[in-house]
């Protein structure tokens, strides 16, 4: 193995934007969205139908700000699907395609056919059908395959999307919510911390001191917009429920173009 | 109770809000009587229009602030650092982050008491884990002679 610090830097890892959503479709991006970038995002695959190994699967569903972070240090690409407004795609393609599929359909009959005659070895001879043409396979019968592991971009990825504008797959440009929760995660993950989505207790983020995996949340953080009015009773329900399951209750405020304030709340009696 | 002299004292600073004085004097009186603390002064700050205790848990121990606001209002976070900012003391040691305690009163003169500090603290790690385990212990060799 080289030297890690003269080793090349591995090529931007690609996510898929897809109406504000950003999905990771490898394992090996997922693992090293994990093991170098301390992104863990969440699987959000369909488990098995039945049969094969319960439990989570890919695709990897990142947060906006999970992404925004990759892309805009360089770790990842984010890359939009194909727009399907630019028009029929080009006439020698689809004539491939369809001489791709009729290939493909050919190749189908042919076994179909060798499979029937085959069975039909097994039968004893007088119940074999005499002189009846085998049925041809009908073409909806045809089994096509669609490729959904890709290893690289289809195209160069455009640019990083416009993060002051709304577009159809980046809705969250330019939204005060996305821009205070961005800060945050962003300041907090450069102090090394893990974070993942909060709302399974009710926060924005979880504030984990390592790998979630192995350790438990240390904080939910909350980002209040700046100015807003907390009431004390569901601040004090936030830190208490806080206390039970050993998190503080994390207060921040990251203003744009201004040093972050974090304020830890813990519920004690003196 | 209007007739505490403390109250009275407390009416007379200069503080507008009297739900405020109200909470703040429920305040002194669960630190003084209730979990008898020791040297629990009040400091009127007019700035902030809010009451701030000062006390001790020991005599030992160094002066704490405790803040009391009535459970009705709401706090922004901008709020809640002035608050943080402007009643806390200075402290002993250097790198201490700022401290000061939060007591939310209830009408009915429920009291809870919540610590908040600047900056990001850890949560205190398990008591000790030994003796969790040794209580699961008990318990699973319970059911097996049973």
């Amino acid at each position: 193995m080289g030297d890690p610090e003269t080793a090349p830097e591995p090529p931007p890892l690609v996510l898929a934007l897809q109406r504000g959503r950003v999905l990771v479709w490898g394992a090996a991006a997922a693992r090293a969205l994990r093991e170098r970038h301390r992104v863990s995002g969440v699987l959000v695959g369909t488990p098995p139908r039945r049969g094969g190994a319960r439990g989570p699967r890919l695709p990897l569903q990142l947060l906006p700000e999970e992404a925004r972070l990759l892309a805009e240090t360089g770790a990842a690409v984010l890359v939009p699907p194909p727009d399907p407004g630019e028009g029929p795609p080009p006439a020698a393609e689809a004539a491939r395609y369809a001489a791709e599929l009729a290939r493909s359909f050919a190749e189908q009959q042919e076994a179909a056919e060798g499979q029937r005659q085959a069975q039909l070895q097994c039968l004893p001879p007088n119940q074999r059908p005499t002189g009846a043409p085998a049925a041809a396979l009908p073409p909806r019968a045809l089994l096509v395959q669609l490729p959904t592991a890709r290893g690289a971009p289809p195209a160069p990825p455009p640019g990083p999307p416009d993060w002051g504008r709304p577009a159809p797959h980046w809705p969250h440009g330019g939204r005060p919510r996305h821009e205070r929760r961005y800060r945050v995660y962003r300041d907090l993950w450069a102090r090394g911390f893990h974070l993942t989505g909060g709302a399974k207790f009710g926060g924005d983020f979880l504030v984990y001191p390592g790998p979630p995996e192995r350790f438990h949340a240390a904080a939910v953080a909350l980002c209040p917009p700046p100015g807003a009015p907390l009431a004390l009773g569901a601040l004090v329900a936030a830190a208490r429920l806080g206390t039970h399951v050993r998190k503080t209750l994390l207060l921040c405020a990251a203003p744009a173009g201004g040093a972050p304030a974090y304020t830890s709340l813990q519920w004690g009696p003196p | 109770m209007v007739a505490h002299p403390t109250f009275t004292e407390m009416m007379s600073l200069d503080i507008s809000d009297s739900a405020q004085i109200y909470a703040a004097f429920l305040v002194y009186l669960d630190l003084l009587e209730g979990r008898n603390w020791h040297e629990v002064k009040y400091v009127g700050l007019a700035d902030l229009q809010l009451i701030c205790l000062h006390a001790r848990e020991r005599e030992v121990d160094s002066q704490q602030v405790v803040v009391p606001v009535p459970v009705h209002i709401s706090l922004s976070h901008e709020r809640i650092r002035e608050i943080m900012q402007k009643a806390s003391l200075p402290q002993d040691k250097p790198d201490t982050p700022q401290s000061v305690t939060l007591a939310i009163v209830e009408s009915d003169s429920t009291v809870v008491y919540y610590k908040m500090t600047d900056g990001f603290v850890m949560p205190d790690p398990p008591d000790d884990t030994e003796d969790i385990d040794n209580k699961q212990w008990r318990k699973k060799r319970k059911k097996l002679f049973k």
